[in-house]
């Protein structure tokens, strides 16, 4: 049988600057070019704002990416994106220079990984163009829902955590737009989304939120992300106590590193007060418990972009760095290359996440190298650890419980055993292009007979 | 006898002394007559023609001139043709006694001013200046000339000839009298509405004059309506009588008997009953209708509530003549189809908009999964047409991809919601009318079919009204009643259940109802043209709808509500409110001036009926009578 065509659309290239959603598009992307029935292309939005580098030659919206043969750059030089409403304003974007990327190439199945800077309104100009085709979208975030950058924390009520979105919520979070704006743009992209044949959420968190928001339960599904094995595992030194502790991730307020650092100054306080940390879950009355002072939590800390971060953040962060030196260790920015090797000194990955994570790589990371997780105990990051199975909870935003965790965590005999015993293996690419696969035909076997 | 004496023996016979071309197509003529009237021909001559001309002639009744009575005639004469009118003459009379005279050149643009001063200053004798004045403004009347100024021009210099003046009024403290025009505005080119005030420390004023600046004279006494001027209170406060009365303002709306088309020159003269008087000039005329439907309306607070003088003697005129002026030339500038129109559609969705384009993006998103509005005609009208670069933008960018044939209309000029609706009414080919505001979302498809189905097997239905929502599933509109305002002046219109749930059961009844929203109406087209279409009376779109439905109720139609079509409508985004809020209170008016009766009878029946109870039908009420104002009655309470 002749192979089909299954288009990728992503907002950006990873070869451009990295990103979860776009490597993981990217990945599949890759590894779709082993099927046996899809040939996969791979079209990504070139460009500012992600890219520096805009449209490369005079004529044409389109460029291969480094003389590849099936990936390109989709570029929108000249045309204003409307942020808020999630659309290109002049039209012809589409309906001229997509339509005519899509009459080339005539995908069989077109599968959005994400239309931030490009617009909902590539999804009509795929049905309008290619009525047969089949139209896949990944939600790997919540920006349809909230306009702030998807993240549903309200901007009121001390950056309250958002269950959420109603046109007047919305209004309070941003009070110069209107209600009716509001209702307005939730209609706008459920009209494009009206043309989705199958969503994908990474996550049953996401799932929930985009039902409970409108999308029919029968029409959204969950597949994980499928990761490619690791090349490397870190190795798991045979150590008697398991008290180094590692954080990756960007050095933002939202992934929550004061609260970790804020944690590891609270230990160290309690150590130097001779105070007792209780262990286990945290509750007044250990407070009064009478153990011994375990092992001191060595904490290392991976990240970058403090410099994109607001100053009092910065400020915030360099003062918490400096009362913990004793124990923490700022290692700073690293390449994902280099994860076996970091991974070998570290015994727990710690997501302390103020907002909810929608489906976080970093666990996906951790849990493949064998590593158990201490996170909030919301959203995506609750889902994919177990409390007491696959790693710990703590209470989201409280460094007195991330304390009593990671207390619990280094002092805890057989418990990190444990916990890594549990670790579920990871979903693999293999497994998920198969059932990627087995989807896109079915949805083109419903399409073909109505 | 001196020589020249007897060189004035009066003559025997018709003399003309002057020809004077006061405009292209009018001359004045003047002379001399031992007659008390001139021959009743007049004649325009030329080598292949005679023409009998329409003119008007004055006699002077005293012939105080040692030749005879100085008589002036005015006559219209046939267009210039190309040669200049030197080979045309004028006849006075008819046979042997007729006296001809040439036409002037006619190939100079301007009338030659200064001669017909000059000249008219020596034939009118003292005394009768203000005659040969009002004479000659009223002929103003009758030209038919395409380019009226020359003929402005020609009067307005004859006034400032003619005219006896007063000494122009010095604002001081301590004079005699103050006086000051602070604003004339044209409502339309007969139609003046004139602002000021005067202030008489001697004898009570016993007139107030406003001179055109033809020279036409309005009384403004008593007609005016006098009011309050706090700032010139402060002004005399040092030397006011104690129980002097501080309503130094006038407002006055003046009709002349010919049109005035001078831009500027308006006099006021103020005399009191001691003959002592003065003037002022008036300011440069406002003649922009936007800006001067906007004093007009600002005045409206001068009047207290519950009277009605200034509103019905003065704005309304003023404002009737804006909005028809407005309306007068206003049509469909440019007409564009984007996609397959249907050959015969059912219905016809006219979208008026105003600035606000954005909204046809929403709408159309929406409509593109209703296979009922393409099958239909969508009818977008243009209401603000410096838009216009917009929309076409628009147009060309959306329909290729939302694919939901449409057309665009747009307008002339701003002319208003009701002026844009009876528009796209005249371009509709649709069998019904479905006007729907740009801010209207359908909550699913199926709308438009549902209503005409509706409509269709609803007799003695006249309009359809459905449920409308806010964006929180609110009630927007299920239905208008009217009751009367607080201070029961006027009535308003009330939203039946507004903003409780759109599932409250009171809003869930197919019912006739006093009135429905026209932000989503359908109309059978040949009814709503049979009906004129909106009513162009009120300002800024407001109370045109309930105005359509009173009128269907008097020609025995019923306004219905259907509550199974559900729709959003995102209120207060469609216009700016600054507008709004200075027009609400003379629509509400002007509704209530024309209606009062008709409403009184709709109103006491609807209440009639228990709360929570399906109300019998609003009696239709069948009168023959044409809707002319009258005053409001006696305030009664909202809950009679």
């Amino acid at each position: 049988m002749k192979k089909r065509t299954v288009l990728y659309v992503c907002h950006n290239h990873p070869s451009v600057r990295p990103g979860g959603a776009e490597a993981y598009a990217h990945e599949l992307h890759k590894a779709m070019r082993e099927s046996s029935s899809f040939t996969p292309v791979f079209l990504a939005k070139g460009g500012p704002p992600v890219g520096s580098v805009g449209q490369q030659h005079p004529g044409t919206y389109f460029a291969p990416v480094d003389a590849d043969a099936d990936q390109y750059f989709f570029y929108t030089d000249g045309y204003d994106f409307d942020f808020f409403q999630g659309t290109i304003t002049g039209k012809d974007f589409y309906t001229k220079h997509f339509r005519s990327f899509l009459e080339a190439y005539r995908p069989d199945v077109v599968h959005f990984q994400h239309t931030l800077f490009l617009g909902f309104d590539m999804i009509r100009e795929v049905r309008n163009t290619l009525p047969d085709a089949a139209i896949v979208y990944t939600l790997h975030e919540l920006l349809p829902i909230c306009n702030r950058n998807g993240q549903m924390v309200r901007t009121v009520n001390d950056e309250e955590l958002c269950t959420h979105e109603s046109p007047r919520r919305c209004h309070e979070c941003f009070r110069d737009i209107t209600p009716q704006t509001f209702f307005l743009r939730k209609r706008f992209v459920q009209s494009h989304f009206e043309l989705v044949d199958q969503f994908i959420a990474p996550s049953q968190f996401l799932l929930d939120r985009y039902v409970a928001w409108g999308i029919p339960s029968d029409r959204i599904r969950l597949e994980e992300y499928g990761r490619l094995p690791v090349e490397q595992v870190a190795p798991a030194d045979d150590r008697p106590v398991r008290n180094r502790f590692g954080f990756f991730g960007q050095l933002s307020a939202f992934k929550g590193i004061d609260v970790l650092l804020e944690a590891m100054q609270l230990l160290a306080r309690d150590r130097d007060g001779q105070a007792r940390t209780p262990r286990g879950p945290f509750s007044a009355a250990m407070l009064e418990r009478d153990d011994e002072v375990g092992p001191r939590a060595r904490l290392a800390v991976h990240g970058a972009n403090l410099d994109l971060q607001p100053g009092d953040f910065k400020e915030k962060f360099q003062d918490l760095l400096r009362a913990t030196a004793s124990d923490v260790t700022f290692v700073g920015q690293y390449d994902h290359d280099q994860l076996p090797s970091l991974m070998r000194h570290i015994d727990w990955v710690v997501v302390p996440s103020i907002w909810w994570e929608n489906s976080p790589l970093v666990i996906q990371e951790a849990f493949a190298h064998g590593r158990p997780v201490i996170c909030s105990d919301i959203g995506g990051m609750a889902e994919k650890v177990h409390d007491d199975v696959t790693g710990l909870h703590f209470r989201v935003r409280d460094p007195r419980s991330l304390a009593a965790a990671i207390e619990t965590a280094a002092t805890t005999e057989g418990l990190w055993e444990r916990l890594r015993e549990a670790i579920p293996a990871v979903y693999d690419m293999e497994s998920h292009t198969k059932e990627l696969t087995m989807l896109y035909e079915d949805l083109l076997f419903q399409r073909a007979t109505g | 006898m001196s020589p020249s004496a007897r060189a004035a023996k009066p003559k025997a016979s018709l003399q003309v002394e002057h020809v004077h071309l006061i405009a292209q197509d009018a001359l004045l003529l003047t002379g001399t007559t031992p007659a008390a009237e001139l021959p009743g021909r007049v004649a325009f001559v030329t080598l292949s023609t005679t023409a009998v001309l329409e003119h008007d002639a004055l006699v002077l009744e005293r012939g105080d001139r040692p030749d005879g009575r100085a008589w002036f005639l005015v006559a219209t004469i046939p267009a210039d043709e190309g040669d200049g009118g030197r080979t045309a003459s004028i006849e006075i009379g008819s046979g042997p006694s007729a006296v001809s005279v040439a036409v002037p050149d006619r190939s100079s643009a301007v009338p030659d001013l200064q001669s017909l001063v000059l000249h008219l200053v020596t034939a009118v004798p003292d005394g009768a200046r203000a005659d040969v004045l009002e004479w000659l403004c009223r002929f103003e009347g009758r030209t038919t000339s395409e380019d009226p100024t020359s003929l402005s021009e020609s009067l307005f210099a004859v006034r400032e000839v003619l005219r006896e003046r007063l000494p122009v009024c010095q604002l001081l403290p301590e004079a005699r009298h103050g006086l000051s025009v602070d604003l004339v505005l044209a409502a339309d080119e007969r139609t003046f509405y004139l602002k000021g005030w005067s202030r008489s420390a001697g004898a009570p004023l016993a007139r107030l004059t406003a001179v055109s600046p033809e020279g036409d004279r309005s009384e403004l006494l008593p007609r005016a309506f006098r009011h309050v001027r706090g700032d010139v209170a402060e002004f005399y406060a040092a030397c006011a009588r104690p129980e002097e009365d501080s309503r130094y303002g006038f407002i006055a709306t003046v009709r002349l008997p010919a049109p005035s088309g001078r831009a500027a020159g308006w006099v006021v003269e103020a005399v009191d009953a001691d003959g002592v008087g003065v003037e002022a000039l008036g300011p440069a005329v406002q003649d922009d209708v936007a800006a001067a439907r906007q004093l007009v309306l600002f005045d409206a607070a001068y009047e207290l509530p519950g009277e009605d003088t200034l509103r019905a003697t003065h704005l309304a005129p003023a404002l009737a003549r804006l909005q028809g002026r407005l309306h007068g030339s206003i049509g469909a500038a440019r007409i564009d189809d984007y996609g397959p129109q249907p050959a015969d559609p059912a219905v016809t969705i006219i979208v008026p908009l105003y600035q606000r384009l954005e909204f046809v993006e929403h709408q159309l998103a929406q409509f593109v999964h209703d296979d009922e509005v393409s099958a239909n005609e969508l009818l977008y009208v243009l209401d603000s047409p410096t838009d216009e670069a917009w929309l076409r933008h628009l147009a060309t960018s959306l329909f290729p991809l939302y694919r939901v044939p449409f057309r665009t209309v747009v307008m002339s000029a701003n002319g208003g919601f009701a002026a844009a609706n009876n528009v796209a009414a005249s371009i509709a080919r649709g069998r019904k009318l479905l006007l729907v505001n740009s801010d209207v979302i359908p909550d699913r498809p199926g709308w438009v079919g549902r209503m005409a189905e509706f409509y269709d097997e609803t007799p003695g239905i006249g309009a359809l009204g459905v449920k409308l929502l806010y964006e929180d599933d609110s009630l927007q509109h299920a239905g208008l009643f009217f009751k009367r305002v607080a201070d029961g002046t006027t009535w308003n219109n009330e939203h039946l259940f507004k903003g409780l749930h759109r599932s409250f059961p009171g809003a869930n009844v197919t019912r006739p109802v006093p009135a429905v929203t026209a932000a989503c109406m359908m109309v059978d087209r040949q009814l709503f043209a049979d009906m004129g279409g909106l009513s162009t009376a009120y300002v800024q779109g407001d109370y045109e709808d309930s105005d359509f439905c009173l009128r269907l109720a008097r020609s025995g139609k019923e306004t219905w509500y259907l509550p199974s079509v559900e729709l959003y409508h995102l209120e207060g985004q469609s216009y700016p409110s600054v507008l709004r809020a200075q027009t609400t209170g003379y629509n509400q008016w002007l509704h209530t001036h024309l209606w009062d009766e008709d409403i009184e009878a709709i109103a006491a029946a609807w209440e009639a009926a228990p709360p929570g109870q399906v109300p019998a039908a609003p009696p239709a009420v069948r009168r023959n009578r044409p809707a002319t104002p009258r005053a409001p009655k006696a305030p009664v309470t909202a809950q009679s």
